[in-house]
């Protein structure tokens, strides 16, 4: 019993990386149509970045927000340089997902040569455990958590409250009609990508920092899980996706718990899949416009 | 995979188009027969209902204004998507809900709003993909190369350049279909259709976006290929096009038919002029 | 010789995705399941070499019969792949689904000890006709290579030049259209798949063969992006093209940067330069040139109807849209 609970305390500690992720994903997705494979591997920029800051004597959660805001205008000249060209040129949604995984493996492969493929560390951040509700977290776990909670919290009130987040809600709907709406969906991407590319960076400081010890592989291993939690929850619907990486970490943590550790990415991927063949628009269906999926 | 991908081939039929009680326009049971058709999007119902005929050897019209749920008709008759409700016959079988393969191969072929060609062929090749039962598409015909399809493929060729000289494009046959103009993309997409030896044309406004000159082209060779005993049913909004085509005219709105008959009768209906000004 | 698998394996997926466009990027998994399958049933029971490795089967089978089963579960494998991608779904959520597949399976296999010794992987698969003295055991698996190559290349060449070729790209232009012309885009992309798993099957199976193992650590995504390049960069649907990008991709920028000089405080750095080297190309290319260097030739019948028209479109397919919808 007490295993199935720290389980469940543990997923939710990795439902909070998940969700920061996923969150910055399906955003990505939403305004751009792009599934950005590069993603995964922008995540472990961040976490060097990380390594690098935190090397120079920054603590580790300055690290964290300067990480997240490189990344997040990493992301941004991405998206303006190529990707959003490549788009404006008519390449193939497959074409556009080749040139993300060729470009994941390029950064990849960059931090190989020069960092070393070695695994890194930030040494001991994770502090003093806390127990809580029979759940034992450390007090890295519990910032994790909050800092999640707080960005979803400014998330929800920029697209709910302000005249950027209703403009961006409705480039994400129909570009073309936002557009002649008067909309500067251009500078609304760059917005976006900004947003999202943060939210990357912060996520992959944060599974760096819930991990332990990382390589160069951290961020696409993560995010299959990522995508998983994103597409449970709707693709393009951020507040699906931090129900959707709840879902997916305290799931696969449970499962690891009480079956096979080694299953535990199985059960995310199971979890994708059946989600993709039987409710490809996510839980809430219907609310999403099935242009944007269905060929 | 065996002959799975030539299963099910439409009954044989003679050169040229398919000629299908000619001349028995009364009396004779009608090749298409659609009755009590509902398609349901989400809550929207886009048809609601709809019931009509089209007979063998005419060209039957179907209007109305946007969103009245004519091309909903035609994408459930072509089996593009299933029907919420309601039975299509074609050629005195119930073909509901069978999927727009099947369909194609029994002679009820289909046309899209927008013209739809396979841009990486060339247009010689757009026509010849389309001819059924090809024997080399068969493991065998795979396999075996050119001594199995190669006496095929040339009669095929013949038959696709006589399309390609009637419709006036003998000299675009070996550029890709992605390069050509609009109105030779439909133009493509008809002589592609024809291929198949169809008996039934579903044509989704074949005159959008043509000049008016093309308009008078197609509408010629419309008649031809009705003269020839194919059935044609055109959703179009060109009233006057109807008016010179359709010897029927079946008139649509909010999912429902309005009214039935020839065009210079519908104009008198009052009930079509409201959904016309109002819709 | 690793030219030789590597090429049966481009042309497998060329077959998927130049001609018949089918997103696969979980092609390194039918290579995979060619492998694994030989592995099993060359290697004999498992108490035969110290248990050391625990598998299923076992058998003692001859090569030939092997690499048959191998094309079998590689076709096999494929198909269970493609239905997968069989939902109507955007091109590039398929393609989605099948790198999440690919990951998926290497997971399985990695965590399931029992079925094909887990993340340790196969090892001491005899190559058969090393018997027999090492170098010259070498040269007849090479020849034995060539072999499969030629034909394969033959079997391929019926497959994309022919009127069943001529109706996969029609597919891969526009699945809409090529169900309106009465043909089952389910059958014709499950089809597809078989052959080109059956390629990818063989292509393991001559490949650990050869280099007597196979874990799982050994296929990732990067291995069917390499593939994707060779494809992309010596044209798509083009057949010779493709094996030409197979040479360059493999030969020289895969195998080549070994031969730059090793830095000793950065292990790994060569290889590195490989990859980054192999994705910037893959870039360079669907911006550039998406056509390839070679592209797909335009198939003309008879005599040409009028000399002249020569220009027109300069290329075949294209990652590109060419329709504006």
């Amino acid at each position: 019993m007490s295993l199935l609970i720290d389980a469940i305390g543990f997923g939710i500690a990795s439902g909070a990386v998940l969700a920061l992720g996923a969150v910055g994903f399906t955003v990505q997705f939403g305004i751009s149509s792009i599934l950005n494979i590069t993603y995964g591997s922008l995540m472990t920029l961040a976490a060097y970045f990380g390594l690098l800051l935190v090397g120079a004597g920054l603590s580790i959660w300055l690290a964290l927000a300067v990480g997240a805001l490189m990344v997040g205008l990493i992301s941004v000249v991405f998206h303006r340089v190529l990707l959003g060209p490549m788009v404006k040129r008519g390449i193939r949604p497959f074409g556009l997902i080749v040139v993300t995984v060729a470009c994941g493996i390029v950064l990849q492969y960059i931090v190989v040569a020069v960092v070393g493929p070695t695994a890194q560390s930030y040494g001991n951040v994770s502090g003093a455990t806390l127990r809580f509700l029979g759940m034992t977290f450390t007090t890295a776990q519990l910032v994790i958590i909050a800092i999640t909670a707080s960005l979803m919290l400014a998330l929800h009130l920029l697209l709910t409250r302000t005249k950027l987040g209703r403009a961006m809600r409705a480039t994400s709907a129909n570009r073309t009609l936002a557009q002649s709406c008067g909309i500067a969906t251009d500078r609304i991407s760059d917005v976006a990508w900004l947003i999202s590319g943060s939210l990357c960076g912060a996520a992959g400081v944060a599974l760096a920092i819930t991990v332990a010890t990382f390589d160069f592989t951290l961020g696409s291993v993560f995010l299959v899980p990522m995508i998983a939690a994103a597409v449970l929850g709707g693709v393009g619907q951020p507040y699906g996706a931090m129900l959707g990486g709840l879902v997916v970490g305290i799931s696969t943590q449970v499962a690891g718990a009480l079956w096979n550790p080694a299953y535990q990415d199985v059960i995310a991927l199971v979890i994708l899949i059946a989600m993709l063949l039987l409710r490809p628009r996510g839980f809430f269906g219907a609310a999403w416009s099935s242009r944007r999926l269905l060929a | 995979m065996a002959n799975a991908l030539d299963e099910q081939a439409p009954p044989s039929l003679p050169g040229g188009v398919a000629v299908v009680g000619r001349g028995g326009a009364g009396g004779s049971a009608p090749l298409l027969r659609v009755e009590h058709l509902v398609k349901h999007y989400g809550g929207v119902r886009a048809v609601d209902g709809v019931s009509f005929t089209v007979a063998a050897g005419t060209i039957t019209g179907l209007i109305g204004p946007n969103g009245a749920g004519k091309s909903t008709v035609l994408s459930v008759v072509s089996g593009f998507t299933p029907p919420t409700g309601g039975r299509i016959w074609f050629d005195g079988r119930d073909v509901t809900g069978l999927p727009m393969h099947r369909l194609a191969r029994t002679g009820l072929v289909r046309t899209f709003q927008l013209a739809r060609v396979f841009g990486g062929l060339t247009t010689l090749e757009n026509l010849l993909v389309a001819a059924p039962r090809q024997r080399g598409l068969s493991p065998l015909g795979v396999l075996g190369g050119r001594f199995v399809w190669g006496a095929e493929e040339r009669r095929l060729v013949e038959r696709a350049r006589a399309l390609l000289r009637r419709f006036g494009m003998a000299s675009k046959a070996d550029d890709y279909a992605r390069t050509l103009s609009g109105g030779q993309k439909r133009a493509v997409e008809i002589m592609r259709c024809m291929m198949m030896r169809p008996r039934l044309l579903l044509l989704d406004e074949p005159m959008a976006g043509l000049s008016p000159r093309l308009v008078v082209e197609l509408e010629q060779i419309l008649v031809e290929l009705r003269d020839e005993g194919l059935a044609l049913l055109v959703v179009e909004h060109e009233l006057e096009t109807v008016d010179r085509l359709c010897a029927t005219v079946v008139a649509m709105a909010h999912g429902r038919v309005i009214a039935e008959g020839t065009m210079a009768d519908l104009r008198t209906r009052r009930e079509v002029q409201d959904s016309y000004v109002v819709g | 010789m690793y030219l030789g698998t590597d090429l049966l394996a481009a042309w497998g997926l060329n077959l998927e995705f130049g001609v018949a466009g089918i997103a696969n990027l979980a092609y390194i998994v039918v290579i995979a399941a060619g492998a694994y399958t030989y592995a099993v049933l060359t290697l004999g029971p498992t108490s035969g070499n110290g248990g050391f490795q625990q598998y299923i089967l076992g058998f003692h089978l001859p090569f030939a019969v092997a690499v048959v089963a191998a094309a079998l579960a590689g076709a096999l494998v494929g198909v269970v792949i493609g239905i997968t991608g069989l939902k109507r779904l955007r091109q590039d959520y398929q393609g989605m689904v099948m790198l999440v597949v690919s990951l998926m399976a290497a997971t399985v296999v990695g965590a399931d000890t029992g079925l094909f010794n887990g993340q340790a992987g196969l090892s001491l698969v005899s190559n058969p006709f090393s018997g027999s003295g090492s170098a010259r055991g070498d040269w007849t698996y090479v020849a034995v290579v060539a072999l499969a190559c030629a034909v394969g290349f033959l079997v391929l060449r019926r497959f994309t030049g022919g009127p069943m070729g001529r109706t996969l790209r029609a597919m891969r232009d526009d699945e809409h259209a090529v169900a309106a012309i009465g043909r089952s885009v389910v059958k014709l992309r499950l089809v597809a798949q078989a052959v080109g798993g059956a390629f990818g099957g063989v292509s393991g199976a001559l490949l650990v063969g050869f280099i007597g193992g196979w874990s799982p650590s050994a296929w990732g995504y990067p291995e069917t992006l390499a593939l994707l390049t060779a494809i992309i960069v010596g044209g798509m649907g083009n057949n010779v093209g493709v094996s030409i990008g197979t040479f360059v991709v493999y030969l020289l920028l895969l195998q080549g940067v070994q031969f730059l000089p090793q830095v000793a405080s950065h292990p790994g750095l060569t290889e590195a330069f490989g990859w980054i080297i192999l994705g910037a190309t893959t870039v360079a290319f669907v911006w550039l040139r998406p056509q390839g260097v070679f592209p797909e030739r335009r198939p003309r019948f008879g005599p040409r109807a009028r000399s002249g028209d020569g220009g027109g479109a300069p290329s075949g397919p294209e990652l590109s849209d060419s329709v504006g919808a």
